[in-house]
C-alpha cells in the first residue's frame, strides 16, 4: 500500500480522467464496482479490468504499478479462494479476479482524484463531522508515515531489525509506534490550536466537488453501459454465457486503441503522463 | 486478521446492506454521544488517531506481511464513540486503497468498531483488577477483543452462506453460476461458462470449517503480536502522557506505574 505514490498520481496528472468531476468519477466507479460484484463470469470480470487498464493508460498512470496495487486484495481473496477449491480452479480464480477487478476500479478512482476533492464529493451523503475527520486523517497520514519512516531508519541504524529475531523486530516496531503515537497527540493539540485561532465554526473549508459537467457524460455513460451489460449477463446468463467472450474481446480492442493512439494527440498536447513525470523526477 | 479483508463481490448483497445499516446506526449513536464535546478538539483527536491506525496498518512489523491494527489502543484513547467514528474513517480510506472491499466498509466498521468498544470496556475492567499493571491489562484486553472480533468475522462469513438459494434471489453468490466448467475447455468461441448438466451440479460454497481454521490459526499469531504491542504502547503512554488515559477511572493505577 503506497499511499504517497497514489496521492502523487492524483495530484500530478492532467488527463481527461484527472479533469473529470469527482462526482462523475464516483458514479462511474460505483457502476464499475457494481459490474464486478454482480457477475460470476471470468470473462466479464476480466473485461472490467482490461477497461480500467485502458483508462489508466490514457490517464498516464504507471500501469504496472496500478496493477501491482490492485493485486493486493487478491492476496486476501486467496483465503476465500482456497476455501472454495473443490478441484476446479475456475471458481477460486473468479473470486480472485473479482477482488483484483474491483480494486483496480477503486485504485483508478483515487489515482486520478485528489482526496480532498473526493471527500468534498462525499459531503452530500456523509455528516459534516465525519467528512472533517476524513480531511484531518488524510492530512495527518502523510505526517505520521514520515515520522514512522524516520524512526524506523533510526532503529535500523542502531541495530534494530537485524537478523530474524522476532523479539528485536517487535521491540523496534514498538519504539517506532510509540514515537508516532506521541507525535500524533502533539499534532492533534497543534491542529486544535490552529483551528481555534482560525475561528473554526464547525466546518473545515474543502474544495468544491464541482458537480456534473457535459464532458463527464462519456465517462458515466460508458460505465453505465458496462454495468448494464453485467446485469444483463447476470440475469440472462443461461442464454448469454456462450457469448461472454465478446465483451472481453471488445475490451481488448479498446485497450489496443488506447495504447496505439498517442496520448498528446487526443489531449491537444496538454497532457504529460504521470509516468513520464516520475521518470523526469528520477533523473 | 480480526477485520475482514474481504474483497468486493464475495459476500451477499443482503449482508453488505445489513453491514451498512448497522454502521449507520453505530455512527448515529456515536455522533449522539459526541454531540456535547467541543468539535474543534474532537475532530483532530479522532482524525489523528485514525491516521495513526492507517500508518500502523501500512507498516509491516515482521516479514509475514503482519501489520499492527492498534484498534484497542484507539478505543482506550478515544472512548467507544470516538473509536467507532475512527473505525469508519480508517475503513473508508483503506478500502479506497484496496485494503478490503469498498462494499465491505460497513461490515468492517461493525467488526473494528466493536473492537474499539470492547477494547475500551475490557481495558478499564482489567485495570480495576490489575491496577498496577496497565500494560498487562491492555494486553489481556487486546487478546480477548481480537479473539471475539475474529469470531464475529467468522460469524459474518457463516451468515453469508446460510441459505444460498435465498441468497440467489438477493443477487449474491449462486452455487449454480459458480459451478461453471473451464471456459477454455471447448475453445474460446464455443465456451459455455455453465454447461446444462452442471446447472444442478456440485456446490462450490465456501467451506466454513476450512476458513475458520485458517482465520484462527493466522489470527492467534496476530493477537499475540498485537497484544504485546498494545500493552507496551499503553504502558508507555501511561508513563509519558497519563492525561491521555482516563484518569478518574484508572485512579491510582497510573501513579503507581506499570510493569
Amino acid at each position: 500500500m503506497d499511499i504517497a505514490t497514489v496521492d502523487y498520481w492524483a495530484n500530478a496528472g492532467g488527463s481527461y480522467l484527472h479533469r473529470a468531476s469527482p462526482t462523475a468519477k464516483l458514479m462511474a466507479a460505483a457502476l464499475g464496482l457494481a459490474a464486478v460484484i454482480v457477475v460470476f463470469n471470468l470473462f466479464l470480470v476480466a473485461t472490467v479490468f482490461v477497461l480500467v487498464v485502458a483508462l489508466a493508460w490514457r490517464a498516464g498512470i504507471p500501469v504496472r504499478k496500478l496493477i501491482l496495487i490492485s493485486l493486493y486484495p487478491g492476496v486476501f481473496a486467496l483465503l476465500f479462494a482456497m476455501a472454495q477449491f473443490h478441484g476446479d480452479f475456475i471458481i477460486p480464480g473468479t473470486t480472485i479476479a473479482k477482488a483484483v477487478g474491483a480494486a483496480s476500479v477503486v485504485v483508478l478512482l483515487i489515482a486520478t482524484t485528489p482526496y480532498p476533492r473526493l471527500f468534498a464529493a462525499l459531503r452530500p451523503v456523509l455528516p459534516g463531522f465525519i467528512v472533517e475527520v476524513l480531511y484531518v486523517t488524510y492530512r495527518s497520514v502523510f505526517i505520521l508515515l514520515g515520522v514512522l519512516s524516520d524512526v524506523l531508519i533510526a532503529v535500523r541504524l542502531r541495530g534494530g531489525f537485524t537478523g530474524r529475531a522476532l523479539g528485536r523486530r517487535l521491540q523496534g516496531a514498538a519504539v517506532a509506534l510509540a514515537v508516532a503515537t506521541l507525535r500524533s497527540f502533539e499534532i492533534s493539540e497543534r491542529t486544535y490550536a490552529v483551528m481555534q485561532m482560525r475561528g473554526y465554526s464547525g466546518r473545515i473549508s474543502g474544495e468544491a466537488s464541482g458537480g456534473l459537467h457535459l464532458r463527464d457524460v462519456p465517462l458515466v455513460g460508458a460505465a453505465a453501459a458496462v454495468a448494464g451489460q453485467a446485469f444483463l449477463f447476470r440475469y440472462e446468463w443461461r442464454a448469454l454465457n456462450p457469448f461472454s467472450w465478446a465483451p472481453f474481446a471488445a475490451a481488448l480492442l479498446v485497450l489496443a486503441v488506447a495504447m496505439l493512439v498517442p496520448r498528446a494527440a487526443v489531449a491537444g498536447g496538454r497532457e504529460r503522463p504521470v509516468s513520464e513525470m516520475l521518470r523526469g523526477d528520477a533523473q | 486478521m480480526s477485520h475482514l479483508h474481504v474483497p468486493d463481490g464475495i459476500l451477499p448483497l443482503w449482508l453488505i446492506l445489513v453491514g451498512w445499516l448497522a454502521t449507520v446506526l453505530m455512527l448515529a449513536v456515536a455522533m449522539h454521544a459526541l454531540r456535547g464535546r467541543e468539535r474543534a478538539r474532537t475532530v483532530p483527536q479522532i482524525g489523528i488517531v485514525s491516521a495513526l491506525l492507517i500508518a500502523a496498518m501500512s507498516t509491516e512489523i515482521v516479514p509475514i506481511a503482519y501489520h499492527a491494527n492498534l484498534t484497542v489502543l484507539a478505543g482506550i484513547i478515544l472512548g467507544p464513540a470516538g473509536g467507532v467514528v475512527a473505525a469508519f474513517a480508517v475503513n473508508l480510506i483503506l478500502a479506497l486503497f484496496g485494503h478490503g472491499g469498498i462494499t465491505v466498509v460497513g461490515l468492517n466498521t461493525v467488526v473494528i468498531g466493536s473492537e474499539t468498544v470492547l477494547g475500551y470496556v475490557l481495558f478499564y475492567l482489567f485495570v480495576r483488577l490489575l491496577p498496577r499493571h496497565v500494560g498487562v491489562a491492555a494486553g489481556m484486553a487486546t487478546v480477548i477483543t481480537l479473539f471475539l472480533s475474529t469470531s464475529l468475522s467468522i460469524g459474518i462469513i457463516a451468515l453469508s452462506q446460510i441459505n444460498p438459494a435465498e441468497a440467489r434471489d438477493m443477487g449474491s453468490l449462486n452455487p449454480h453460476t459458480l459451478s461453471f466448467s473451464n471456459p477454455f475447455k471447448e475453445g474460446v468461441l464455443a465456451n459455455r461458462i455453465v454447461t446444462p448438466e452442471q446447472e444442478g451440479g456440485a456446490s462450490s460454497t465456501l467451506s466454513l470449517k476450512r476458513f475458520a481454521e485458517a482465520m484462527y490459526a493466522l489470527g492467534a499469531i496476530g493477537w499475540t503480536l498485537e497484544s504485546l504491542l498494545t500493552g507496551f504502547l499503553v504502558s508507555f503512554v501511561a508513563r509519558v502522557r497519563p492525561s491521555l488515559l482516563r484518569q478518574p477511572i484508572l485512579g491510582a493505577a497510573l501513579a503507581g506505574g506499570d510493569g
